[in-house]
């Protein structure tokens, strides 16, 4: 990071392979669109870059990506929400890209059709449980479940305390129980 | 461990962040309450299954297609002329333009000022020579020598 933020290329490229994983799947669970996701994240990555000069080496820097992440999802969501884009009920429900790509999972896991059809819905039932979810708690579910963000770590990407996001991975999983009742 | 206890553990534990002997009072209790057992099966269960998720991988050239939108979105810095070397080229080169413009001005205005003095005291040796005239032809007429 302290090459990029001399300006270099090279090392700003090494930093997107290292960290685009992570990004795009981090939108992808937030949004739903894997395109979108991808758009997102390119936008996140150019922030990083315009912002680098302010980037304090005393951060952990990947705390410092996933707030740019975080502020991204949460604009863009007020976005589509502003322009009624997407309505909450079509945000929850599962999206033709979702289904889509749980059927290449499937496919890929198993050539049985009913069972790929099985493992679609329960990735679509999945989906569409953590995207209901407020922002804040959906973004302390991925970094602690997908990330392996510390409770620390997340306190500083939410700007909150500890016990706040204690408290926030909680009720979250409470929701989760409930909407995914039967499913496992 | 009591029932509430164990209850109040369940983040802890699936994060863990259970001292391991705390860890060890967790498990027990959970085995041997059968109330307890269920609501940790389907706490955790919940958190399991949702682990399960499966997000796409990045698409092949994200990488390629971010730096080109570097490019598109931010046009200057992909110009030669202001990458950091040839900025800090141009900025030198631009402060020494300003102090020997400085410098060189300060002269001419050094040079003029003198020729005004110059030219002032000339003037006034002219015109004191002048006096000297007037009061020498006064002098003549009144039949004094000065």
């Amino acid at each position: 990071m302290l090459r990029v933020r001399r300006g270099d290329r090279a090392a700003f490229r090494d930093l997107v392979e290292r960290h685009q994983r992570g990004v795009i799947q981090t939108i992808y669970r937030a949004i739903g669109d894997s395109w979108e996701a991808e758009d997102l994240a390119q936008r996140v990555f150019v922030q990083v870059w315009r912002s680098a000069s302010r980037y304090e080496p005393t951060a952990k820097f990947t705390t410092w990506l996933f707030t740019i992440v975080h502020n991204v999802i949460f604009n863009e969501r007020r976005r589509r929400a502003r322009r009624n884009a997407e309505s909450l009920d079509a945000l929850a429900q599962p999206d033709e890209d979702t289904e889509t790509f749980g059927t290449q999972f499937a496919d890929a896991a198993s050539p049985d059709p009913a069972r790929a059809a099985a493992e679609r819905e329960l990735q679509a039932r999945i989906s569409a449980a953590i995207r209901r979810l407020p922002d804040n708690q959906r973004t302390a579910v991925v970094l602690c479940r997908f990330e392996g963000f510390s409770y620390e770590e997340i306190a500083k990407v939410l700007r909150c305390s500890v016990p706040a996001v204690k408290s926030l991975l909680h009720r979250a999983r409470e929701t989760l129980k409930e909407q995914l009742k039967g499913c496992y | 461990m009591n029932c509430q206890q164990t209850k109040a553990n369940f983040d802890e534990r699936l994060d863990n962040q259970l001292d391991p002997s705390s860890r060890v009072a967790f498990d027990t209790h959970v085995n041997g309450c059968p109330g307890c057992a269920a609501e940790w099966r389907a706490y955790s269960g919940a958190w399991t299954f949702v682990g399960q998720q499966v997000a796409p991988k990045p698409s092949v050239g994200f990488a390629e297609r971010t730096l080109r939108r570097l490019d598109e979105t931010m046009p200057t810095q992909s110009r030669f002329w202001l990458a950091p070397v040839w900025r800090w080229a141009m900025a030198g080169t631009l402060a020494i333009a300003m102090t020997a413009g400085g410098w060189f001005g300060w002269r001419v205005q050094d040079t003029r000022q003198a020729e005004v003095q110059a030219e002032t005291y000339a003037m006034a040796q002219q015109d004191r020579l002048e006096d000297f005239d007037v009061v020498a032809a006064l002098h003549l007429l009144s039949g004094d020598s000065p």
